[in-house]
């Protein structure tokens, strides 16, 4: 009833060139070297835009802060899934952007967010199955893979469920991919113990100079 | 009698070389564009000039397109509705010489779908031909790079000339109405783009229709505005799975949007994409029939390895077989990078 009424709301100022009662979310997959990042446009339209905005703009000062934006991607990350091989893997968001609530609530305006997830890279053959849970009863989603930037990947097949809220890529890893992939985990790996070995020595070095100072 | 068949042979050559209709627009087109391009920089005074000129190199206004209407999604030059009649006349004509014949009617009756959606919407300022704009990115040159936009509600065309080269990507086309009548003739501005696509459906057998047609719903373009650069994973079925038959009705879908731009820049296009169709792929969501006068309102992509075509019907305005997006782009020459050597 809401919504038939902002409905007509919007007939009478312009029902043209507005996207209105639909919540559109587009996914874009990317798999790179040692892990999967994934791009999640929203575009609110502006029928349905009144009921996202008591979620995204909790205080309701028509100001989107940096931590109404940041409880919002989470908010977002619980309906989405992803798994790799039937496992689960953790989202971790590493970038978002807001338009300003006037461009949302005209039906102009996107979020954006960006996530990643660490790929496990044990064998060639992969399946990567992503779901989108997120508002169901007011969503159109789209969902794609970007053409990987490594040549190291190759895309076997897509499938995607009817709304394309459940997708599902197979993919296969070439041995460079797994071999650099391994090889970037590798380094990471040195770095951090070669980080935490200098510290210890620094550490050691410091000691003994207070000790040696102590010393008559 | 040999020379009598020398002379013919010598005759018809020349005949050839001058009567070929490729031949002389291919030396004509640069200096045309160019003449159009300082014809209309003439009628302007020094603060029209400093609105429409752009640097070459300029990154955002090279991006600042859109389907929305301009009061939603500004543009920057010059609009329509600020131009004297000779000045419009003459900015039109800038227009026409960076198009073919076909491409600039397309072009007039987006526009002119506009100005039907501004009286159907109680004369709303917001639409209608005057809310066009035009701009200039560089200088008019007859062998350097430059740029010509001219775009507004569903309509951005990104045109980089280059000597007698032309880049029409990316290009974003729509309409709405989609179909509209003036003068008791009806007028589709994307009609082809829609009974064409239904000629090469029609034209596939079942096991092809299978690949071809997804079986998910696509609501939207994918790679609109503001996608510059991205390339999707393809899909549906692939023209190297087409009879040459299909292959032809492929291409006549295809020229739709490549035969937009001048004739030889066209050709050319035309050339580059026939060479990738082998891996150029048909993809197709949403019904399978349309009635005959009627454009369809199902989503389709073409995608190859220089192309990239969508067209979206909108479900906005309630009726998606009366509003519709398209998209053109080229993921490896977008804003003419391949002439300039710039980038984007």
């Amino acid at each position: 009833m809401i919504l038939k009424g902002l409905l007509l709301l919007v007939s009478a100022r312009s029902a043209f060139a507005h996207r209105l009662d639909e919540y559109m979310q587009a996914s874009a997959i990317t798999l790179e070297q040692d892990r999967v990042h994934l791009r999640v446009r929203l575009l609110p339209g502006i029928a349905v835009f009144p009921q996202l905005l008591a979620e995204i703009d909790v205080d309701q000062d028509a100001v989107i802060s940096d931590k109404e934006r940041l409880g919002y991607a989470a908010r977002v990350r619980q309906d989405l899934l992803l798994t790799i091989d039937g496992n689960p893997v953790s989202l971790r968001l590493v970038a978002s952007s807001h338009a300003d609530i006037m461009e949302l609530r005209e039906g102009l305006g996107a979020i954006q967010l960006d996530y990643e997830a660490m790929m496990p890279m044990r064998g060639n053959e992969h399946r990567l199955a992503y779901e989108n849970h997120h508002k169901p009863s007011i969503s159109v989603y789209l969902v794609n893979t970007l053409v990987p930037p490594s040549p190291a990947f190759r895309v076997l097949a897509q499938h995607r469920d009817r709304e394309q809220s459940t997708y599902e890529l197979d993919y296969a890893a070439t041995a460079v991919a797994v071999g650099s992939a391994s090889a970037a985990r590798l380094t990471r790996e040195r770095w951090k113990w070669g980080a935490v070995a200098t510290l210890l020595l620094l550490a050691g070095w410091v000691a003994r100079r207070q000790l040696s100072a102590r010393l008559p | 009698m040999q020379t009598l068949t020398r002379c013919f042979r010598t005759g018809f050559a020349l005949a050839l070389l001058f009567l070929s209709p490729v031949a002389l627009p291919a030396q004509a087109t640069a200096p045309r564009i160019v003449t159009a391009a300082t014809q209309f920089l003439a009628t302007l005074d020094a603060a029209q000039r400093g609105k429409v000129l752009f640097a070459f190199g300029d990154a955002a206004q090279r991006t600042r397109w859109s389907n929305f209407p301009v009061r939603m999604s500004p543009r920057g030059g010059l609009s329509m509705g600020e131009l004297s009649a000779t000045q419009r006349s003459a900015a039109m004509a800038l227009v026409a010489a960076t198009l073919s014949k076909r491409g600039f009617e397309k072009v007039q009756q987006i526009v002119e779908g506009d100005e039907v959606l501004k009286a159907n919407e109680r004369n709303n300022p917001m639409f209608g031909r005057d809310r066009y704009y035009i701009s200039i990115l560089g200088t008019p040159s007859a062998t350097q790079p430059w740029m010509v936009q001219f775009g507004g509600h569903h309509l951005a065309l990104n045109i980089t000339i280059g000597g007698e080269a032309g880049v029409l990507t990316p290009s974003l086309t729509g309409a709405q109405p989609a179909r509209y009548t003036v003068d008791g003739k009806t007028v589709r501005p994307l009609g082809q783009e829609s009974d064409r696509a239904f000629a090469l459906l029609g034209a596939l057998d079942n096991a092809q229709r299978a690949k071809a047609i997804l079986n998910y719903r696509v609501a939207d373009l994918v790679l609109g505005p503001g996608q510059d650069g991205k390339v999707i994973e393809p899909e549906g079925l692939k023209a190297s799975a087409m009879t040459a038959q299909q292959r032809t009705l492929l291409l006549d879908l295809i020229a739709e949007w490549a035969g937009i731009v001048h004739e030889s820049a066209a050709a050319a296009r035309m050339a580059e994409i026939r060479a990738g169709l082998a891996d150029t792929w048909f993809a197709w969501s949403g019904p399978t029939t349309v009635a005959a006068g009627e454009n369809g309102t199902a989503y389709y992509r073409i995608q190859g390895p220089t192309l990239v075509i969508e067209y979206a019907p909108q479900r906005i305005g309630g009726d998606a077989s009366m509003h519709v997006h398209a998209m053109y782009r080229d993921p490896t020459n977008d804003y003419g990078r391949k002439l300039s050597g710039t980038g984007r």
